[in-house]
């Protein structure tokens, strides 16, 4: 006898096994089917799905355009999010120079005090 | 030339109905049922793994055209037993660590006398009641000696010969190659003979 013939005869066998099946577990099955079908809802079945389905599939893509939209979506928003905060962090880091500036040139010590080695180790002594 | 190749592409991808998809889940519940049970040895246990199959099915593939269905439900049914293998394993690891605030055996707390019961067959009403003992003690044994096969033996033998899909569909299912699926079905008829004939039987 060959593998195909000894097979057959043996899923001949699981085939009234399975015919067997125990009510209560059978009931049960029924059960897991009908709450599958209810979590899923009425699938749609509109001509653009059908489209959409086939044009993913020409080009060889398994995934659904939607899946694709919400990926290109998602990397916007970081792209956009990354680009904004850069320019956010240069304006702060532009604002927080002029701001020193300001301060520099409009205190009442001269700017060349500061570049002034003597002046500094005079600050630094402790005062009388 | 665009037109013309896109039309059967655009009938090919007929939808699954709801109906169909219930039709479909009907027809092959039983025998997912029996492949999870041959797998996990554990009622309860095989009709979690049949009805997340279900659900994972319903919930993300109900799009897909109904010619794709069978293949589709069996690889994720294999998947979803797969899973439930690396589960326990991992819910094995935290028992053996609690195993010292001891263990209660309540396999009989929830017997129910309706799953005695075996549903109803019309193929079996006419028949000789000692010839349907002896057919139920080799369909038994039969699922006995299945549930002993190695993993993938099992595997590839029930999605080849009982699902009848063909070699490189089981091998997609399986995520090996085609070489692989012949070796393990020739082996896994091998050992299914030898264990039946040690039996006594011969088919």
């Amino acid at each position: 006898m060959n593998q195909l013939e000894t097979a057959k005869k043996i899923t001949a066998y699981l085939d009234k096994g399975t015919a067997q099946l125990k009510a209560g577990t059978a009931y049960k099955l029924q059960l897991a089917r009908q709450a599958a079908l209810a979590a899923a809802g009425e699938p749609q079945r509109s001509s653009e799905l059908a489209l959409a389905g086939g044009r993913s599939g020409s080009l060889g893509g398994g995934r659904p355009l939607l899946g694709d939209a919400r990926l290109w979506v998602g990397i916007l928003l970081i792209a956009g999010g990354v680009l904004f905060f850069q320019n956010w962090q240069m304006a702060q880091q532009t604002r927080d120079i002029e701001e020193t500036d300001a301060a520099l040139l409009t205190s009442e010590l001269p700017i060349e005090a500061y570049l002034d080695r003597g002046f500094q180790n005079w600050l630094k002594e402790p005062q009388p | 030339m665009l037109i013309i190749h896109r039309i059967p592409t655009f009938i090919e991808a007929q939808l699954a109905s709801h109906q169909e998809i219930s039709a479909f889940l009907a027809e092959v519940e039983r025998r997912a049922f029996k492949q999870a049970l041959f797998a996990v040895r554990d009622e309860d246990s095989a009709l979690d793994v049949v009805q997340d199959a279900m659900l994972k099915l319903t919930e993300k593939y109900a799009g897909k055209p109904v010619a794709e269905l069978p293949m589709l439900f069996q690889r994720i049914l294999q998947n979803t037993i797969h899973d439930h293998f690396r589960r326990q394993k991992v819910r094995s690891a935290w028992t053996t660590l609690f195993s010292s605030f001891g263990q209660k055996d309540n396999k009989d707390d929830d017997f129910d006398l309706l799953e005695t019961l075996p549903a109803k067959s019309d193929s079996n009403r006419t028949a000789d009641p000692a010839r349907q003992v002896e057919q139920g003690q080799i369909v038994g044994l039969i699922e006995q000696a299945l549930a002993r096969l190695p993993a993938r033996q099992r595997e590839a033998f029930l999605l080849r010969y009982w699902e009848e899909l063909d070699v490189a569909e089981t091998a997609a299912a399986m995520g090996c190659s085609e070489g692989s699926v012949k070796t393990h079905c020739s082996r896994a008829v091998h050992a299914l003979a030898e264990m039946l004939k040690a039996k006594g039987i011969s088919l």
